[in-house]
């Protein structure tokens, strides 16, 4: 009687160890796995050109170097074909993904660069222009011609040709009419068309840029532009790759961030802005 | 909402912590000493098991890091080299009232453009003298606020190595800009044999640098960042980050480290630094490994060694319950034996003897007191017994004087009146009554002894009575050979006289009747009296504590006493009555012989 229940137990117990190392080999192989698949973030952009987002390439890479994390970034018109655990949309100056949105605080970039524009140019008559009628420009070219309202000046936007040759033409015309003293470029083309005509001109002309291209800084440096709006797109990237990640305290900077900087030519040298402005050479 | 009494649950918890088990205490008391044992070794070993494997790394780590030292340290030589060709090779063989240095210049820049972006030689006064690749300074610069110019100027005999920097001095041909780190030196310039003090500059191609440490930060875990003196970074990975605040950077309290391995708590995290001084520029390496990724190659031994210890737990408290089990079953099986003692079981045969030496010798000898106790207590029931039946059977064996005297004065009676037949035949039954009841001192004797005992009783009663009544025995003779406690039916036969059919005025009936039923024997005394009431018949077998004269029943209970005594308590007397109908008296005995009797057989019929 007492052997058969001794035999029970030992039964028992063998079966118990061996449930046990069946759920620890288990959790050993899936311990042992763990990690081995990488996360894949895609960024989803509306450009195909491939110097486009290079800061916020730069940022995401950044964001994913400690973690076992692949970052692509891919044309929407791609986007179906991309397989990524989370997907990034990027469009028009705007971040859109699983955990929210980080978007240039347009309104503060508008206003910020508008009270400069106002106190350096004391211009009554302010040209916007862009190369093309583009939409993604709506939204701004109706804040900055709200601000100017506001101020008591006037404003006024101009699409422009995409034709490169055209676009410099009309930036010559625009400039010599002397209709308008003080422009805003909002593209890189029209940044460049103006600059060029500036040069042309022997008259007072201020131009000043929003856009994110090196050729942007250059004309900023060779005294082209007064000021550059340089929207902070290593930040965008950065963010929404730790937030992805989990990194919980990177939360108050995406929260805090207006994601833009206004460059100048004294400034643009400085210790925050040449990081910025001039990403490091390869 | 009924609430918790912690008072009380306390108190039952003590209560049942005193009364654990001794398997409970030995199987606790072991898997506790067993695991906290195990936990200790397995600690220790996995701690230095860790501290091995991760002194292990941050020695790789410092290979990584010299060999790095020695890349860059070498590339800094070479700038410092292309600055030393330029300075004693050229410029202090030179007049610069009739030559130009651009030649020279071109040449070394050509021999080392991967590695710098411009060598440009300026006076004191902030004037270009010549640069290579030959370039303008660009509009609204001034070389004299450029902070390689002002470092130089305060310590002219060193070399200076600045942060790094975009270079904004001359004008490009393209919207190309460069990362530099300017290596300034003041040097001599001769004119016409007078030495005025001018600035040799070297732009390094941070580029140059950014490589050598990318290559090293693309593999393996953790990263590498360069800091100047004073913990500037000169190259991060995330230098973009850091100067944009989205990230922070220990490079500041890396700065006071010296060459080696540290241990530091950095945002909540524990991370190993090497650090390794690049000897002149005083800059810094700093390798930086989170203890989380040190120990990630070993997560697997972890898991493993986690499988392993609970495996080994769990063996240890199966193992401590299966032989705290083994040892205490023995000691709990004598606690059972002990509790049936206890209970009244004096059976030797159920004390368990198993178990260990010590147990079996405990129960052996408790085994051995159980049968002394069951001796002891046999022997003194045996003694009480043979007691009682001594009193009894003195008690039986007392002759009512009165008979004695009726009798003999009835003999007297019948020889003066010259009956002598009659008087033989009375003192004739009188010598045999004697006879039977003294048997030479045996309790037991046959029926048959007994019937003619009753016989010559009543013999003499119907003398004494003169014929009122008669008397009729009617015994099997197959039961006449078995035995019977002596002088058990006379008293009844007595009690059918004295009590019934004695005082009768018609003719009284006493029928005695022996026979076998069911392997006993019965022997019936039947009267035909006035019966006895119920209440009166319920206490006459009953034991009396003094006799009460006569009719109180003592010789009834003695019988059933003694037939009790002698066999078991299935035999004995028994009275049924009823009242103007009579009353009969049934003796129940074994069935058994004499010789049956003398084998010892009488208790266990």
């Amino acid at each position: 009687m007492q052997n058969k229940e001794n035999r029970k137990w030992i039964i028992l117990f063998f079966l118990a160890v061996g449930v046990l190392l069946l759920i620890e080999a288990s959790i050993y192989m899936r311990y042992g796995n763990k990690g081995k698949e990488p996360f894949r973030i895609a960024f989803v952009v509306d450009s195909e050109a491939s110097d486009a987002y290079e800061n916020m390439k730069s940022g995401a890479a950044n964001a994913a170097m400690d973690s076992n994390c692949i970052i692509d970034f891919v044309d929407s018109s791609k986007e179906k074909q991309v397989e990524a655990d989370e997907k990034i949309i990027v469009e028009n100056d705007k971040v859109t993904y699983s955990k929210g949105e980080l978007k240039v605080d347009n309104e503060s970039m508008v206003s910020e660069l508008g009270d400069r524009i106002l106190k350096e140019t004391g211009c009554p008559k302010i040209l916007l222009v862009s190369s093309g009628n583009q939409e993604k420009y709506a939204e701004i070219i109706d804040i900055f011609s709200s601000f100017f309202e506001e101020a008591g000046c006037e404003s006024e936007y101009r699409p422009l040709s995409t034709d490169e040759k055209k676009l410099r033409q009309s930036m010559y015309n625009l400039e010599q009419s002397g209709l308008f003293d003080c422009f805003i470029a909002l593209d890189g083309p029209s940044i460049e068309a103006a600059c060029e005509a500036k040069d042309r001109i022997n008259r007072r002309i201020y131009v000043y840029g929003v856009d994110n291209s090196s050729e942007s800084v250059y004309h900023l440096d060779s005294g082209g532009l007064e000021a550059l709006a340089y929207r902070d797109e290593y930040s965008m990237g950065y963010i929404a790759v730790r937030q992805l990640l989990k990194d919980k305290d990177i939360n108050k900077e995406a929260e805090e961030r207006n994601f833009y900087y206004i460059a100048d030519r004294k400034t643009m040298y400085s210790a925050d802005l040449e990081k910025v402005l001039f990403p490091f050479v390869k | 909402m009924k609430s918790i009494d912690f008072y009380n649950q306390y108190k039952r918890v003590r209560r049942a912590s005193k009364r654990r088990s001794i398997q409970l205490i030995i199987s606790l008391s072991f898997t506790i000493v067993s695991i906290l044992s195990m936990a200790f070794i397995t600690m220790a070993f996995y701690t230095t098991y860790i501290n091995t494997a991760r002194e292990t790394a941050i020695e790789n780590n410092k290979q990584v890091i010299d060999q790095m030292s020695w890349t860059l340290n070498s590339y800094l030589r070479n700038m410092m080299g292309v600055s030393n060709s330029m300075y004693y090779g050229v410029i202090k063989n030179m007049d610069l009232t009739s030559d130009t240095m651009n030649k020279e210049m071109d040449i070394l820049y050509e021999a080392n453009k991967d590695d710098l972006i411009s060598i440009a030689c300026i006076s004191q006064d902030g004037a270009l003298i010549s640069a290579a690749p030959i370039s303008t300074r660009k509009s609204g610069v001034d070389f004299t606020e450029q902070e390689w110019f002002t470092s130089t100027e305060e310590k002219i005999e060193n070399f200076h190595f600045s942060k790094p920097h975009v270079q904004n001095m001359f004008e490009g041909s393209n919207y190309r800009y460069y990362w530099v780190v300017s290596l300034s030196r003041s040097v001599d310039l001769n004119y016409m044999g007078y030495a005025r003090r001018g600035i040799l500059l070297v732009d390094m191609n941070y580029s140059a640098i950014e490589q050598m440490f990318s290559r090293v930060n693309e593999k393996g875990s953790g990263y590498v960042y360069l800091i100047d003196g004073d913990g500037e970074i000169i190259y991060h990975p995330k230098q973009k980050a850091i100067s944009g605040g989205l990230m922070q950077e220990n490079n500041i309290a890396a700065a006071e480290y010296d060459d080696g391995g540290h241990m530091e708590n950095f945002e909540g995290s524990e991370r190993a630094v090497v650090v390794k001084t690049i000897g002149y520029t005083g800059w810094k390496i700093v390798s930086v490994v989170p203890a989380s990724e040190l120990s990630a190659p070993y997560n697997q031994l972890r898991a493993f060694m986690m499988i392993i210890v609970t495996v080994t737990i769990f063996l240890i408290v199966f193992g401590n319950i299966i032989i705290s089990k083994i040892v205490t079953d023995p000691i709990r099986q004598l606690e059972a034996s002990l509790k049936s003692i206890e209970e009244g079981s004096l059976e030797a045969q159920k004390v368990y003897i198993g178990g260990s030496h010590e147990i079996r010798h405990l129960g052996r000898t408790i085994r051995s007191l159980v049968v002394q106790m069951r001796d002891l207590m046999d022997e003194r029931v045996k003694e009480q017994k043979e007691k009682r039946k001594s009193e009894l059977n003195a008690l039986q064996a007392q002759i009512n004087p009165h008979f004695l005297y009726n009798t003999l004065d009835s003999v007297i009676w019948m020889i003066e009146s010259e009956k002598y037949p009659e008087a033989i035949s009375m003192i004739t039954s009188l010598a045999t009554l004697f006879r039977i009841s003294l048997s030479k001192g045996n309790n037991i004797i046959t029926i048959k002894d007994e019937i003619t005992h009753a016989r010559n009783y009543l013999a003499i009663q119907k003398v004494r009575y003169k014929n009122k009544f008669d008397a009729n025995i009617d015994i099997d003779p197959a039961i006449e050979d078995c035995v019977t406690i002596k002088l058990i039916i006379q008293p009844l036969i007595e009690n059918a006289i004295y009590h019934a059919v004695g005082d009768l005025d018609d003719e009284g009936i006493i029928d005695i009747k022996g026979y076998e039923k069911d392997g006993d024997i019965f022997i019936e005394v039947r009267d035909n009296g006035m019966g006895i009431p119920p209440d009166v018949l319920e206490n006459l077998l009953k034991e009396k504590s003094q006799s009460k004269g006569k009719g109180s029943g003592i010789g009834l209970w003695n019988i059933n006493q003694r037939i009790n005594l002698y066999f078991k308590n299935d035999y004995g007397l028994k009275l049924e009555s009823e009242l103007d109908e009579g009353t009969v008296a049934i003796i129940h005995l074994p069935k058994m012989t004499m010789e049956e009797y003398l084998g010892g057989e009488g208790n266990a019929k």
